[in-house]
């Protein structure tokens, strides 16, 4: 379990694609439900991720440097261990992520938990320095934000209330 | 009210010199852990997350893998707004860092001026498909303000639990005035 104010986990993922799957992966990836309809959303640790196809690794010239292979690359900053966020990916959206990552070499699918964590694994790029301009939780993120909004909400409707209505306004309001 | 969303995310994925990439693997555990080197690029204050990866073989995770032709150095950032403000102030705020990361990527031209960075980094970046933000309405600003916010009220919560209305009036225009900015 991760602490409110723990920095969030990054994954990055690079996996060969099959042959031949760019174009059927691009219509899965343009289908895929966005904004709170999307998967993700059921995976309430995740903070960002991200899906783009990969059509070739470049040379220092600018050319294909193995022509013809292209790469699925997915990353995402989540909460909490990968082990804890994979398992709660495999078993909240595992036949999602299978649309995708089924077009992958070797994608074993979710069903086999320990299969897909081995997977994400082998295919794992370390990140090796990372910014990161605040630590929290998603639940925090998101009640943070709510908060924030209250609160200027308040301070614009209890202008010029006498000290009790403060007090009482307040305590309707934060409780306590 | 369809609700408009802040953060985006641009991915670059370069081929480095393979001495760049040695000295990207000697530095960056030292640097990742100084708040000093990171302190000027979270106080750009657009930046959610970014991460600067190495990729050196296939699978990237196994170590007797097959050696890529190249080492890639890959950037990845969950940024607010407009990608050009974004690169501007890279060259502009942070030449030193950007040198630091992308001086052995083939065809760096530096980071100054601009516009060579800039044409630099949409040529090497890479479409996304897919993104996903949990709180796509916030800024890395109003994250980070919210989330001190939240330190601040429940420190003026606990305070003024046993106060009496006055008290807690003055109390309450000392917190207003302290978190105005936060608001």
């Amino acid at each position: 379990m991760s602490d409110a104010r723990d920095q969030p986990s990054a994954l990055v993922v690079m996996a060969p694609l099959r042959k031949g799957r760019d174009e059927e992966l691009l219509a899965v990836l343009a289908a895929m439900p966005t904004g709170p309809a999307s998967p993700f959303a059921r995976v309430a640790s995740t903070h960002f991720c991200r899906w783009l196809l990969v059509p070739a690794l470049l040379d220092g010239d600018g050319e294909p440097a193995d022509p013809g292979q292209a790469y699925l690359l997915f990353s995402a900053d989540f909460d909490g261990p990968l082990a804890a966020w994979s398992a709660a990916v495999a078993e909240q959206i595992g036949a999602d992520v299978d649309r995708v990552f089924d077009h992958c070499e070797g994608y074993p699918g979710s069903h086999d938990r320990r299969a897909f964590l081995d997977f994400i694994s082998a295919y794992r790029i370390a990140a090796g320095f990372s910014v990161v301009c605040y630590r929290g939780t998603v639940a925090a993120v998101r009640e943070s934000l709510e908060l924030r909004r209250a609160l200027r909400e308040f301070a614009a409707a209890s202008q010029g209330l006498e000290p009790s209505e403060l007090r009482s306004a307040w305590k309707e309001r934060f409780g306590g | 009210m369809e609700r408009r969303q802040r953060a985006q995310a641009v991915t670059i994925i370069s081929p480095v010199r393979r001495w760049w990439a040695l000295w990207l693997a000697m530095t960056w555990p030292v640097a990742d852990r100084l708040e000093l080197v990171k302190r000027p690029l979270v106080r750009l204050s657009f930046i959610h997350f970014a991460h600067w990866s190495l990729l050196q073989r296939m699978p990237p995770a196994v170590r007797s893998a097959r050696r890529l032709p190249h080492p890639y150095l890959i950037f990845q950032s969950n940024f607010d707004d407009d990608l050009y403000a974004y690169i501007d102030a890279f060259s502009l705020v942070v030449p030193g860092r950007m040198r630091a990361m992308w001086q052995g990527v083939f065809g760096f031209p530096g980071p100054r001026p601009v516009d060579r960075f800039l044409s630099f980094i949409v040529a090497r970046t890479t479409p996304t498909q897919y993104y996903y933000c949990a709180y796509p309405e916030a800024s890395s600003t109003m994250v980070a303000a919210a989330l001190r916010l939240g330190d601040e009220h429940r420190r003026f919560a606990a305070e003024t639990a046993e106060l009496g209305d006055a008290a807690f009036a003055e109390r309450y225009a000392d917190f207003l005035a302290r978190t105005q900015l936060l608001l």
